[in-house]
């Protein structure tokens, strides 16, 4: 990270797309990957005085007393990573309710940050330094699961636990998001528009992930769609993304198989308010290592998780009703960030271990979710859900009596 | 790849550095083409590759983690966490 000086006032499309505003004589924090970005458009005479960010301004917090206190949190990463921090700024306020939390993050996710019920005040990332200076602690999470031999074996909420210096009980690590009135009753309009089918079960797909190492293969989803419509005739299937998934999304969409089972939400969706909304309403979430999963978690639905460079334990391990199905390749997991595909991958970019996972190993584990959350009876399992679900029983309810008896 | 491309393939395919190249320059699916490499090195009997430079190494590793079909060679893994049902959640 370096802090640079604007020469004037300008505007910089971030990512091509998201306009951030600049300001003359104003001091940023950003990334050098962004810096290129903006040399490779503006030239070099947009910056002054290029330094580390380490230069005495960087006052990482270590547990300390917050009462009173003011503290700048930050995180250049995606949606799934600020869902991983939104329970420690709940644990913050219950520990030193008068702190005044100060909270940047990229632009996209601003509409679900900045009016976050445990954020104070917002601000866009690359920071202005201006908020550093009048903050007593900051947190930045640099490289938190990029580059960190940790991230291979611990736990998502437990790595940033440990760079809080705060501890969170397990049940307590799921992220911690509110659906607004309008956001609900934009999804609930587009509904009673395209839903004709009364009561049906809600299947919320998320097909992109923030990273094309970790995106799942394009045959798996429309295998996976077309088993679905077999084994859950009642259920209608919303595509939960942004306007920018498009190219793939579009792929299913436009296929007759699916038509009157399929509703591509993503084309309507105005940011990711609207996508916590959605997914809010769904009774099973089904993605790959993303966002989706963790908004999910949020309101306490099903989930099935498709993963391979990551184990699924690093992400869904704290999480209620969720089922990781683990790519296991040779070359998996390993682990790899980033938005280059991996060595192994095919030329559309996405990595061998996202293309085997076998459809029906994901409708048994669909099936059993809904089972046991009472979406569908017990008729309609097949062989293998259904033995899932006795064993899931027999276990349960063995547990339930044992600790009776104790009691 | 049809099969009498295939066949067409096997008949000018002297070893696997000409495969490839030979592959290149028909196929801009990079998919089909490892496909195709993982069913001629099966055809032509071939187990291994010994490429040269970096690029071709690449190849190499793609190939190690396919079956001789152009299949990913592996399996997954189910794991489920915290099985609550319906009834006990928000308890």
């Amino acid at each position: 990270m370096k802090i640079v000086t604007s020469t004037r006032d300008y505007n910089f499309a971030i990512g091509g797309l998201l306009i951030r505003e600049f300001k003359k004589n104003h001091s940023y924090i950003m990334s050098e990957i962004l810096m290129e970005d903006i040399v490779s458009v503006g030239g070099k005479t947009l910056f002054t005085a290029v330094r580390d960010l380490d230069s005495g301004l960087y006052k990482k917090y270590n547990g300390e007393n917050l009462d009173g206190k003011n503290i700048l949190i930050w995180r250049t990463g995606g949606m799934g990573d600020l869902c991983f921090i939104t329970p420690y700024l709940k644990k913050i306020k219950e520990l030193y309710p008068t702190s005044k939390i100060i909270f940047g993050c990229g632009v996209q996710y601003s509409d679900v940050l900045s009016k976050h019920q445990y954020v104070d005040e917002f601000c866009h990332i690359p920071i202005d330094v201006e908020y550093m200076k009048n903050s007593d602690f900051h947190l930045m999470f640099e490289g938190i699961i990029e580059n960190n031999p940790d991230a291979s074996s611990k736990n998502a909420y437990d790595l940033f636990g440990e760079y809080f210096c705060i501890t969170l009980q397990d049940h307590e690590k799921v992220p911690n998001l509110t659906v607004e009135k309008e956001n609900l009753d934009y999804f609930k309009e587009y509904e009673k528009k395209f839903i004709s089918r009364p009561n049906p079960i809600k299947i919320g797909i998320h097909l992109k992930t923030s990273s094309v190492v970790r995106d799942v293969h394009i045959d798996v989803w429309k295998k996976l769609l077309k088993a679905i419509i077999r084994y859950v005739p009642e259920a209608a299937i919303y595509i939960i993304g942004s306007q920018d998934d498009e190219e793939l999304a579009g792929q299913l969409v436009i296929t007759s198989d699916f038509t009157g089972a399929i509703f591509p939400f993503y084309r309507i969706c105005r940011g990711f308010r609207d996508s916590v909304a959605a997914i809010s309403e769904m009774d099973l979430m089904v993605g790959g290592d993303s966002s989706g999963l963790h908004i999910a978690a949020a309101f306490q639905k099903p989930m099935v998780g498709l993963f391979g460079p990551f184990k699924s334990e690093l992400r869904l391990k704290y999480y209620q009703n969720a089922v990781g199905i683990d790519s296991n390749i040779k070359c998996s997991p390993c682990y790899l960030h980033g938005n280059q595909p991996c060595d192994n991958s095919n030329m559309t970019g996405t990595s061998f271990c996202m293309m085997i996972f076998e459809v029906e190993k994901i409708i048994d584990e669909i099936l059993f979710l809904l089972h046991i959350n009472k979406k569908v009876p017990i008729g309609a399992l097949t062989p293998k859900s259904a033995t899932l679900a006795l064993a899931f029983y027999k276990e349960y309810f063995a547990n339930k009596e044992n600790k009776q008896e104790n009691k | 790849m049809m099969n009498d491309e295939l066949i067409l393939l096997k008949r000018e395919i002297k070893d696997l550095n000409t495969m490839v190249k030979l592959l290149r320059n028909r196929n801009k699916d990079l998919e089909l083409e490892f496909k195709a490499i993982g069913i001629a090195m099966s055809q032509l009997g071939v187990t291994e590759i010994n490429l040269l430079n970096d690029t071709k190494n690449m190849i190499r590793d793609k190939i190690s983690v396919l079956d001789s079909q152009g299949r990913v060679k592996g399996r997954v893994d189910v794991h489920r966490y915290n099985l609550v049902p319906a009834t006990e959640l928000n308890s």
